[in-house]
């Protein structure tokens, strides 16, 4: 069977030992009134990730490292993490997330934007100060 | 076979850092946090206690028989911990996903794409991790930022989401075990993390795996490096959003995080269609489950004896609020309304609609000294943002069922 199959029984047994739960959780969804929105966003999570995120900050990295040779660091750590707070907190800071928060609470989300910009000009000046500490300037 | 094209080429992907070792290690991470995002996951929806009527969200006989325990009433905090954990250790967890799937991006282009029926069906289960993964931080997020492009009910499809993903983590942490423990016994647990920038080498060539270079770069960062960019971008996750959990001098630091407010309103009154006249001098309580129906105007309730506890509201989206709630106990307008020795009650709003219009309590939450029918908070009248005339608060219970402009209160007997 292995060398049809090409791995262990063991391997087959625990795919179709936990494969139709995942499948009973999809199935579940399918029933519902948003089953196409749910698994547009499903297939779209992986596929967006995987051929357009991935590769935009791969090539930006690239791009990073040509500009900066050996400093590429004090750029890079600073624009990562700058990037993920954006990306993670794109609703409060871009007010994506505003309408609904208006309707809960009856605010508005003020200073996301600025703040965010901040953290991040933080970030860059810290890791300036680094680069001149350990004398990156004289390289 | 026709050579690979582009990413599918062998040395396309040149990442020196890139091989089993690294990937076992950010995965061994990455299993620890979504274990506790897990299981705090499934634990909120068993707190909604879904069985009860009018409480469930996901369809009743649809979801997993994992809600056969009653949700606790203590300790009081016990419900914000549980959300404190699987909002923030969710976002942690971020980095560490985003390092996970770059340091395997190299399997996805694999040449050929499918060379038996094992790596097919083992292909199709790694789609369906990745997607869930990715499906559910990604909606949790959004949902915890009132941003609701989706345009799906959330919680059921977080939910199934996350079936999905255990059940094909499980499978893949099974599948994997034998790679990742080959890794930690040839590498050493954490002996690569030893290596500086200049000692940092690509792993040994791994036969199957795909994820050491033919053709590495040279290296720009060391492993430690990578693995401290991840954690820095963890804790700034966290900084920017756990002050909304942690509350007090904590909240104004939490910068980017979507309530910042000391004293958050999860919905107006404007909002929830509850007007000044609903409350005002013809608001009656209506008390049932004994006999005869039993009406109480405010000021009648504020005659009763009362009783003043210091407890959170914590919010199924992570923020949490303390604050000291003054008003008649649950149990004691169950004697009102003639009972003796409740084993729940069923709860309705002012509000006209809505699905937290009416909820459930079990018998541990009316029956517990704390549980109030609140009609203070920090010795004056309740806003009518938050439930003037008089909202319920239970220790430990999601924010939610903490029902607002409480109309009735329907009472269930033991036995």
């Amino acid at each position: 069977m292995s060398r049809v199959y090409g791995a262990s029984p063991l391997h087959l047994l625990a795919h179709l030992a936990l494969m139709p739960l995942a499948g009973w959780a999809i199935l579940q969804v399918l029933e519902g009134r948003t089953a196409v929105r749910i698994v547009v966003w499903l297939v779209a999570a992986a596929v967006v990730h995987d051929l357009v995120v991935l590769p935009l900050y791969s090539g930006a990295d690239r791009a990073a490292r040509t500009f900066t040779g050996a400093a590429v660091n004090y750029v890079r750590v600073p624009a990562g993490l700058s990037l993920l707070m954006l990306a993670v907190f794109f609703g409060t800071i871009a007010g994506r997330g505003e309408g609904g928060y208006r309707a809960v609470s009856g605010l508005s989300y003020e200073g996301y934007a600025t703040r965010w910009l901040l953290a991040s000009a933080g970030l860059f000046a810290v890791s300036g100060a680094v680069y001149l500490l350990r004398g990156g300037s004289r390289s | 076979m026709s050579p690979a094209p582009g990413p599918f080429r062998p040395g396309f992907w040149r990442s020196p850092l890139r091989g089993p070792w690294l990937t076992a290690a950010l995965g061994s991470v990455l299993l620890v946090l979504v274990t506790i995002v897990a299981v705090t996951g499934f634990l909120s929806h068993a707190a909604y206690e879904p069985d009860l009527p009018s409480n469930a969200v996901v369809p009743r006989d649809a979801d997993l028989p994992l809600t056969f325990f009653s949700w606790p009433t203590g300790p009081p905090w016990l419900y914000a911990l549980n959300q404190g954990l699987h909002v923030n250790v969710g976002l942690v967890a971020v980095p560490v996903l985003l390092a996970k799937l770059w340091s395997v991006i190299p399997r996805l282009f694999a040449w050929p794409p499918v060379a038996s029926p094992a790596q097919g069906i083992e292909r199709l289960a790694i789609a369906l991790l990745v997607s869930s993964a990715i499906f559910e931080f990604v909606t949790g997020i959004m949902n915890a930022q009132y941003w609701y492009a989706f345009h799906f009910n959330f919680v059921i499809a977080h939910y199934y989401g996350a079936v999905v993903f255990v059940a094909s983590l499980v499978l893949h942490v099974a599948v994997k075990s034998p790679a990742i423990l080959h890794a930690y016994r040839t590498r050493g647990w954490l002996k690569p993390l030893r290596d500086d920038l200049a000692h940092t080498r690509p792993e040994p060539a791994d036969e199957h795996g795909g994820l050491v270079p033919v053709d590495p770069d040279p290296p720009t960062l060391s492993r430690r490096g990578l693995i401290a960019f991840v954690g820095a971008g963890s804790a700034a996750l966290l900084v920017a959003n756990m002050g909304e959990t942690l509350g007090g001098p904590f909240r104004p630091l939490a910068f980017l995080a979507p309530r910042r407010e000391d004293f958050p309103v999860n919905k107006t009154a404007a909002r929830a269609g509850v007007t000044r006249d609903m409350v005002g001098a013809a608001y009656r309580l209506r008390l049932a489950g004994g006999g005869d129906e039993v009406s109480l105007s405010r000021a009648e309730l504020l005659a009763q004896p009362q009783h003043t506890a210091r407890l959170p509201i914590a919010c199924v989206e992570g923020w949490t609020t303390t604050q000291e709630w003054t008003g008649v106990r649950l149990s004691e307008l169950a004697r009102l309304a003639g009972i003796e020795r409740p084993d729940g009650a069923f709860v309705r709003s002012l509000q006209p609609a809505g699905i937290l219009a009416k909820t459930s309590l079990d018998g541990d939450a009316v029956r517990d000294p704390d549980a109030l029918l609140a009609l203070k908070v920090n010795g004056a009248d309740l806003p009518l943002d938050h439930g003037f005339p008089a909202r319920i608060i239970v220790p430990a219970l999601p924010g939610v069922h903490n029902t607002k402009w409480v109309g009735s209160i329907e009472f269930g007997s033991e036995a």
